[in-house]
Order: C-alpha cells, then sequence, then structure tokens
C-alpha cells in the first residue's frame, strides 16, 4: 500500500495513531506499530509477507545464535541476504545475459520483486556489519528486530536506516508534543510533493516522452528530472514526517539536490542514505582512496556498478551507474578549474549532466533510449507546435517545480520559523509560538485538502522507487 | 506551548479521523466492489481493488471532482489562447484517468439499447445538456494517442510508427490470404477529424493521416482492394463529416467513405435522398467525456454536436451474438436509433459496439462482412442496400482473454460471405492491440 491513496489517509493512518496513542508503554505500541506495518505490508503485497518475516527472523537468529558465538561468521549472512535480493530481482538479468529466457522470451523465474526488499536488505546487511565492527549488540528480541525491519513508514521507499541510528529509540522514546506535530507536517508536505507535483508531472512527461522531436525529449528529460524528485524526496519526506510522529529520526534523504554545484555535491545531496550505505559498507571496506590511484577507481567503478544495479535489474541502470562513475572521476581530475567558475554556471553543467543522466534512468529500453539521446542532439525535427501547446499548458507546473526545487522553500520556513520560534522555550506559551503552530496547522490542512481533491479526481501514479 | 502542539495534533487526528468516519458512513453505494477471489487476495489485486473501490465511493466526490478541475486547469494552462487555437493537449491513453471517465470499460457486459423488435419511435430532443456517458457498457473505446482541444473541437491526434503500419498491413493482408478467392477483401482506411480540421503541424510530418494510409496501402497485398475514401471526404470538409465533441465521424462522413467503395466494389452508390432521416439535437461526446476534468473543455458542453441519422430504407431483421456460432442473439429493434435517455447518442448506430451483428435484408444480393471498430457502426447501415446479409464483426472481442474463438476464414465460408470489408481510422492502424486482434482473427 501507497501513502498517497484516501484508504491509507482516512482509515488506515488514523485507526493506527489513535490505537498508537491510546495503548499506554513502550512495549505495547512497539506491538501495535508491528501489527500495523504488516498489515500495511499485506496490502500492499500478501504473497510477500512470509518472505519478510522470514528474512526478519533468518536475520535475527543468524544474529543472535551465529554471531554471538564467532564474529567472523558475518559473512554469512551478508552472502545470504544477497543470494535473497539476486533471487528476486537479478536472476532473470543474469540469465538473460547468458541466452537463458522464459518461453515467452521473458524471464525464467516468474516472480514479481517483493516491495521494498532492496531497502530492508540492506538495512539487514548494515545489521550485520555494524554489529561485527562493534557498533551494536544484535537485537534484544525477534520483535524488536522485526519493528526495525518492517516499520511501515519506511519500508517501501526507505530511507535506509540503520540498527545502530534508532537501536535505543526503539526501545525508549518519547513522542514529544511538538515533534508529533511538526512530523504530520512534514507528513502532509510530502504528500503534496508526490500528489499535487509528482503526479502531474509525470503526465506531463508521458504526453512529452511520445513525440518524436528534439523539443519534446528535451522538455520529457525535464519533466522526469522533476517528477523523480519530486515524487522520491515527497516519499521520503511522509516516512520521516510518519517516523517523527512515532518519536523515531529517520535520516534525512535528500538535501536540495537540484542545487548542486558538482556532480559529486549531486550525490551528496541525493539519496544520501544509498550513497552512504555504499561508502561504508563497499567503498571504505574495498580500501577506498587509501590504496594508491588505480585501486580508488575500481573501488569507484564496483559502487557506481552497485549504485546503478540497485535501482534495477536492467542495462540502463548499469549504464546510468556507469554514467556517473565517469562523471564523478573526469570531475575530480577538473575540479581544481571548475572551482573557478561562478555558482551558476557550476550549477547548470551539473543540471546539465544530472538530467541527461535521468534520460538514461527513465529508458529501459536501449533502442528507446538512444532514439531519445538523438533526438536531443539534433536527430530529426527539433520543433512542433504540439511541443509548443502542452510548453504552454505547463508553465505553472514548471515554475512550481523551479520554485520547489530551489532554496527558496527552505529558506522561507527558516524564516519564518526563525521569526516565530528562534530563541523560545517550547514550555513555554508565547503569541508568536502560537501564530507559528496555527499558520503551519493550516497549511498542512490546506495541502490535505488539495490532495484529497486531487485523489479523488486522479489515480495516484505509483511510486516508481517502491519498486527497486 | 506544549499543550498548544498537543491540542492542534489531536484536532489533526480527529479531523482525519472524522472524514474517515464519515467517509465509511456514506461511502457511494453506486461504485462497483472488487470481486474476490483467492488469487486477487494472494497477489494484492483485491486489496488494491478494495482501494480504487473506496476511493470512487468517497463522498461528496462530485463536488471533490468539480474542485479537481480547478486543480487540472491550473496544471494544464490554456495561456492566451485564440478562438480557434488549441488550448489543451492531453495525453491519453489507459492511464490518463484524470477524474474523467476511465476509457477502459468492460467489454463482457452487454450494451444498453433496445431491443424489443419493435419500430422504433421519433427521438425526442432532451431538454437539458447532458454530456454523454459515451463509455457505456459494453463499449470499448480505441486506445487514443492525444487529445487535442481546438477552439471548440476536440481531435486525436495519430503518430505515425511506420513499423506498426507495415503490421498493421500484413494483418489485412493474412485476412485476405485466409480468405481465398472465396471473397474480395477491402481496406477502407479513413482519417479523423485531425486531418481536416486541425493546424497544418497537427496534421503534417508524423501526424500526416493521408501518409499513414498511403503507405499502409502500399504495403498491403495485391489481394487487397484498397478504397480511397480519403478523397471523398476530403472533397466534402465543408460539411459535418466529424463530430466536434465525439472522437467518431458522423454517418454523413461515412457516406462519402460508402460512395468511394461502391465505386470500387462496382456497385452503385445510392442517393441521400433515398434516406428517411432523423435527428438528435444534443449530443456531449466521448471526447468531453474525457477532458471534461478540464475547465478548458467547458467550451466543448456549450457547443453541442447533432447526430443526424439516415434511417436504411430497406426491410431489416438485426441480431446480435455473442460468439461465432451465432446462437442465443437478441434482436435490435433498429441499427440507427436509441432511446433518448441515453446521451451517447453514438450508440444510435447499431447499439454500439457488439462481437457479432448480423443484419438480415430484403434484398437479393450476396453476403458482406465488415470487420472494424466503432467507425464501422455507423458505415454498416450504408451496405444494407447492397447485401442480404451484412455481417458485421469486431475482432477486439474474439481470442484473447478468455473470448470465444473465431477462424475468420472458417466462419466467412461458413456464411457465404463474398465482400469482407476491413475498415479503421488512423489511431488503430498504429495500435499493436488492435493489430494483434486482427492477427488472431486468422487461425
Amino acid at each position: 500500500m501507497e501513502f498517497s491513496n484516501l484508504y491509507f489517509l482516512y482509515i488506515f493512518l488514523p485507526l493506527t495513531l489513535a490505537v498508537y496513542f491510546i495503548i499506554p508503554g513502550i512495549k505495547r505500541k512497539n506491538i501495535v506499530l508491528i501489527v500495523a506495518s504488516l498489515l500495511f505490508y499485506t496490502m500492499g503485497q500478501p504473497f510477500y509477507l512470509p518472505v519478510l518475516l522470514l528474512t526478519a527472523y533468518g536475520n535475527y537468529w543468524l544474529g543472535d545464535r551465529i554471531f554471538n558465538k564467532d564474529r567472523r561468521t558475518v559473512i554469512l549472512p551478508i552472502v545470504l541476504n544477497l543470494l535473497v535480493l539476486a533471487l528476486f530481482k537479478y536472476l532473470n538479468f543474469f540469465l538473460g545475459i547468458f541466452g537463458i529466457h522464459g518461453a515467452d522470451g521473458g524471464g525464467v523465474v516468474g516472480l514479481a520483486l517483493p516491495i521494498g526488499i532492496s531497502f530492508y536488505t540492506f538495512q539487514m546487511i548494515a545489521y550485520h556489519v555494524d554489529a561485527y565492527k562493534g557498533k551494536h549488540d544484535p537485537a534484544p528480541s525477534f520483535l524488536n528486530f522485526l519493528l526495525y525491519v518492517s516499520m511501515f513508514p519506511k519500508i517501501l521507499m526507505g530511507p535506509i536506516v540503520r540498527y545502530n541510528d534508532i537501536r535505543q529509540q526503539l526501545e525508549q522514546r518519547r513522542s514529544s508534543p511538538r515533534g508529533v506535530f511538526e512530523g504530520g507536517v512534514r507528513f502532509c508536505v510530502g504528500l503534496a510533493k508526490k500528489v499535487l507535483i509528482a503526479d502531474y508531472v509525470y503526465l506531463a512527461f508521458e504526453k512529452l516522452e511520445k513525440l518524436p522531436y528534439g523539443a519534446a525529449a528535451w522538455l520529457s528529460a525535464l519533466m522526469f528530472m522533476f517528477y523523480i524528485y519530486f515524487e522520491f524526496s515527497g516519499c521520503t519526506d511522509m516516512a520521516i514526517g510518519l517516523g517523527k510522529v512515532f518519536g523515531f529520526r529517520y535520516p534525512e534523504n535528500f538535501d536540495l539536490p537540484y542545487t548542486s554545484k558538482s556532480i559529486t555535491d549531486f550525490w551528496r545531496r541525493w539519496h544520501i542514505t544509498l550513497g552512504s550505505f555504499f561508502r561504508d559498507y563497499v567503498y571504505i571496506p574495498l580500501g577506498g582512496n587509501r590504496k594508491g590511484k588505480a585501486r580508488q577507481i575500481l573501488n569507484l567503478f564496483i559502487v557506481w556498478a552497485l549504485t546503478g544495479l540497485w535501482h534495477g535489474a536492467n542495462w540502463n541502470y548499469l549504464i546510468w551507474g556507469m554514467y556517473f562513475f565517469l562523471l564523478l572521476t573526469a570531475e575530480k581530475q577538473l575540479m581544481p578549474k571548475l572551482e573557478k567558475l561562478p555558482y551558476y554556471a557550476r550549477l547548470l553543467i551539473t543540471m546539465f549532466f544530472v538530467l541527461i543522466g535521468w534520460v538514461i534512468f527513465s529508458h529501459e529500453s536501449l533502442p528507446a533510449l538512444g532514439n531519445s539521446l538523438a533526438m536531443m542532439f539534433g536527430k530529426g525535427s527539433f520543433w512542433n507546435a504540439q511541443v509548443g501547446v502542452i510548453l504552454r499548458n505547463s508553465l505553472p507546473m514548471i515554475a512550481i517545480c523551479l520554485i520547489g526545487s530551489s532554496v527558496l522553500p527552505r529558506w522561507v520556513s527558516l524564516i519564518w520559523g526563525g521569526i516565530l520560534v528562534r530563541g523560545r522555550k517550547e514550555s513555554q506559551f508565547s503569541v508568536q509560538q502560537l501564530i507559528y503552530a496555527v499558520s503551519l496547522f493550516l497549511f498542512a490542512a490546506l495541502l490535505l485538502f488539495l490532495c484529497t481533491v486531487s485523489l479523488v479526481g486522479n489515480a495516484s501514479q505509483p511510486s516508481l522507487y517502491a519498486s527497486f | 506551548m506544549k499543550k498548544v502542539y498537543l491540542i492542534l495534533s489531536v484536532l489533526f487526528l480527529i479531523l482525519l479521523l472524522t472524514v474517515g468516519i464519515y467517509s465509511l458512513l456514506h461511502l457511494n453505494a453506486g461504485a462497483a466492489k472488487p470481486e474476490l477471489t483467492f488469487g486477487s487476495l494472494l497477489d494484492g489485486e483485491y486489496s488494491k481493488g478494495r482501494r480504487a473501490w473506496y476511493a470512487a465511493a468517497f463522498p461528496q466526490s462530485e463536488t471533490l471532482k468539480s474542485m479537481n478541475k480547478t486543480l487540472n486547469g491550473f496544471y494544464n494552462f490554456a495561456g492566451l489562447s485564440g478562438e480557434d487555437e488549441v488550448s489543451l493537449i492531453v495525453s491519453a491513453d489507459g492511464r490518463m484517468a484524470q477524474g474523467g471517465a476511465s476509457l477502459q470499460s468492460d467489454p463482457n457486459t452487454e450494451a444498453t439499447v433496445s431491443g424489443n423488435g419493435t419500430s422504433p419511435t421519433e427521438p425526442s430532443v432532451p431538454n437539458n445538456v447532458e454530456p454523454s456517458d459515451g463509455l457505456q457498457p459494453g463499449m470499448i473505446v480505441e486506445d487514443l494517442g492525444a487529445a487535442m482541444l481546438i477552439g471548440n473541437r476536440a481531435v486525436e491526434v495519430a503518430y505515425a510508427e511506420y513499423g506498426t503500419i507495415d503490421n498493421y498491413a500484413a494483418a489485412v493482408t493474412s485476412i485476405a490470404n485466409a480468405l481465398g478467392k472465396n471473397a474480395n477483401t477491402y481496406s477502407i482506411l479513413v482519417p479523423n477529424a485531425a486531418e481536416f480540421y486541425t493546424p497544418e503541424a497537427y496534421h503534417t510530418g508524423e501526424s500526416s493521416q493521408i501518409d499513414m494510409i498511403s503507405y499502409a496501402y502500399g504495403k498491403m497485398g495485391s489481394n487487397v482492394k484498397t478504397v480511397d475514401a480519403y478523397s471523398k471526404l476530403a472533397a466534402h470538409i465543408d460539411e459535418y463529416l466529424y463530430f466536434r465533441t465525439d472522437h467518431h465521424w458522423t454517418q454523413l462522413g461515412a457516406y462519402y467513405a460508402y460512395t468511394a467503395y461502391c465505386e470500387k466494389a462496382g456497385l452503385k452508390a445510392e442517393p441521400l435522398s433515398a434516406f428517411e432521416t432523423g435527428q438528435y439535437d444534443v449530443f456531449v461526446g466521448s471526447m468531453y467525456n474525457y477532458l471534461e476534468n478540464y475547465p478548458q473543455a467547458a467550451i466543448l458542453r456549450d457547443n453541442p454536436d447533432s447526430l443526424k441519422y439516415y434511417r436504411p430504407h430497406v426491410d431489416l431483421e438485426t441480431t446480435v451474438y455473442s460468439d461465432s456460432t451465432l446462437t442465443n442473439g437478441y434482436l435490435l429493434g433498429t441499427i440507427c436509433h436509441i432511446d433518448s435517455d441515453v446521451s451517447n447518442k453514438y450508440l444510435c448506430f447499431l447499439g454500439g459496439d457488439h462481437p457479432i451483428t448480423v443484419i438480415k435484408t430484403d434484398v437479393n444480393g450476396p453476403v458482406c462482412m465488415l470487420i472494424k471498430e466503432s467507425y464501422g457502426n455507423a458505415f454498416a447501415p450504408w451496405l444494407t442496400s447492397h447485401y442480404s446479409k451484412v455481417i458485421v464483426v469486431d475482432p477486439r472481442e474474439f481470442n484473447s482473454n478468455g473470448k470465444p474463438t473465431l477462424d475468420i476464414a472458417q466462419f466467412a465460408k461458413d456464411q457465404n460471405v463474398t465482400d469482407c470489408i476491413i475498415l479503421n481510422y488512423p489511431m488503430m492502424i498504429g495500435s499493436d492491440t488492435y493489430i494483434g486482434h486482427l492477427k488472431n482473427l486468422v487461425k
């Protein structure tokens, strides 16, 4: 089940919240969260609930029984988790490389991808590695571990939360009234990013990608660029906001990526938890930059090949990963020159390459990808009146996307909060804080209302990242 | 301040709970619930269906949808477009739900038509402008490309994919091959309104329908007789050939294609004056339905179409069948009439799409088979002047997804078909799905 549907918003979520806050005691609250999370998962993909439960139990058991006796056995759960991921996600792809296909030309194994598997598998790998490094002890109970793995705010689309980061919150946490309130507001903002921006942008993208003109190819690439940001960051906002409502602090996943001044900077700001996972669990263990330049380049190559493949078992994702590997490698050489350029020039250069990256990412068919790139760079006619109309139709949307992905909303939020809240204690009443809280409440209620209007009228698009 | 945050948080939760409880108590009973099966329960389809049902049954949905138009209008800015300029382009495939009627209808249910065999009554003109429920149960709407609003007309714009058109031509040729020397095979490809009533950019280059039609004809086998309906239509574009609010042609448009067919088949076309006519004055069709969630589309509602029909002058008995065994059919009262309370007036022709419709006439002539999508519905009545039997076949209703099987060659042989007409418009010759249906007719 996704967050952006009316059933979740008006039935599942309020009932879960009501039961959660009425029931006393952290252990009982945890049980409520586990039950809600498993129900949430079941409503999306009941068939794969046993996969989730079995992998969660298997990982807990391995951590508890084997790891406690011999830490060197850490390799076993890592391999097993990767095997599970490989079975569901990559088997057909790799068999296809060797020319082995199913009867209909598709995959040999007719298994759908369990939703969220890429996220929860990585969390479990991180759990074992961090325990091996002594950052935390194995989970004290299966329920504790199951809650960590299955928590419904983050199971579909992350962020990738490390056990060590929320270990204490699993056992003792307090939902402060302000935290609950701000979490709710953040959820509504995320919902609006998904429903009021990403879903509409996707429709424009769909219109444009069909048109065989250069201008349409550029515009559709721009639309996809906006779509994937508002879609993924919106879902992350919802996850972080809901986590906050329940008293959890999930790590941030985005930091205004479309204001980046280099590709390196972009990857510090885009899907931060995935980047840090590969840095901490692949790049650094492989030696990072400590074993010479050649080895560093090899390590980067491995990291970016894996980053590409994590997004999907398809050649375009691998090419996408390799594309960023090449860009980052080149950028390291050119950085001294690039740093001399003014910010906006660097921003434009970075966004150009990011946009081309999204063109690769959005085409699973390689001939279609080639065609799109060829149209962008001169093949066939560039302009057509239809593109002009769609561009005109989309002007308000483009304006909202440009503003929404810029630093402006953050400034407004900081200034508004700074004027009314900074320096004032939460425990003391003040008119300024009251204005701040009521304004946020009304803002969130307005967004929720608009999302409801849109969800009744339009079907929300399925989230792309939920299928990774 | 803690209390303030607490109160506001509780207020928000109460708001969600109130809407949730209110929604459950006031669900719209008309929304269709998903069917519970073991498979659908396991793969999540049932749960997904329940959520879709809840959204469809959400109370005050009409009010909310009306508000949603404003949102859609904002996100599809019409700008300062002049009266005759294109003001809106909407993607038009199955995903374009946009609050309007879904284009995917259930093909397994029967159309609402009068089928009691009685003589038609003269249609009455409704008092209110009521948008058509263009997607009647049983009616299948073709795959659309892009829906475009130009002034007070909405059209579908086709895009040529010549590889796909190759496949279309091959499918038509394979039917001709299968029929062999038992029957003549005619291909009639007709343009839609976008070809004649749009600015140049929308019917040239990749969207040139004359190019698509010529290309398709050129790729067909020599045993397919191609009919130049295009020229006939092009010569009369100042007449009412196409609806402005619906994606179909008028029966007058179909008449000019019929005259082209007659020339090719060596028949003498009946003059228009030979037919009794009737008219429905208010018809707001499928294109309005498709775009109604955009405020720009109000211009279609405010400028409705009228539909004029020409009733065959021969005696007819029309029977609708669900499969090729031609058993358990039901009679259609007439092939050019619809009850005035049915707002989709295009259903006037043959009562909409059916798997097989057999029109028996009192003409002493050969048997004709018309393979078509809904464009053929307005065309079929013209054929009745020349054939003892006109068999209308909708290829989309056979040989896939648990639908009945149809071996077109065997069926044509059994029915003594001597002329087979395959009639389509450009959105179909570029549709892989439709081409698949055509191919499946040949065993």
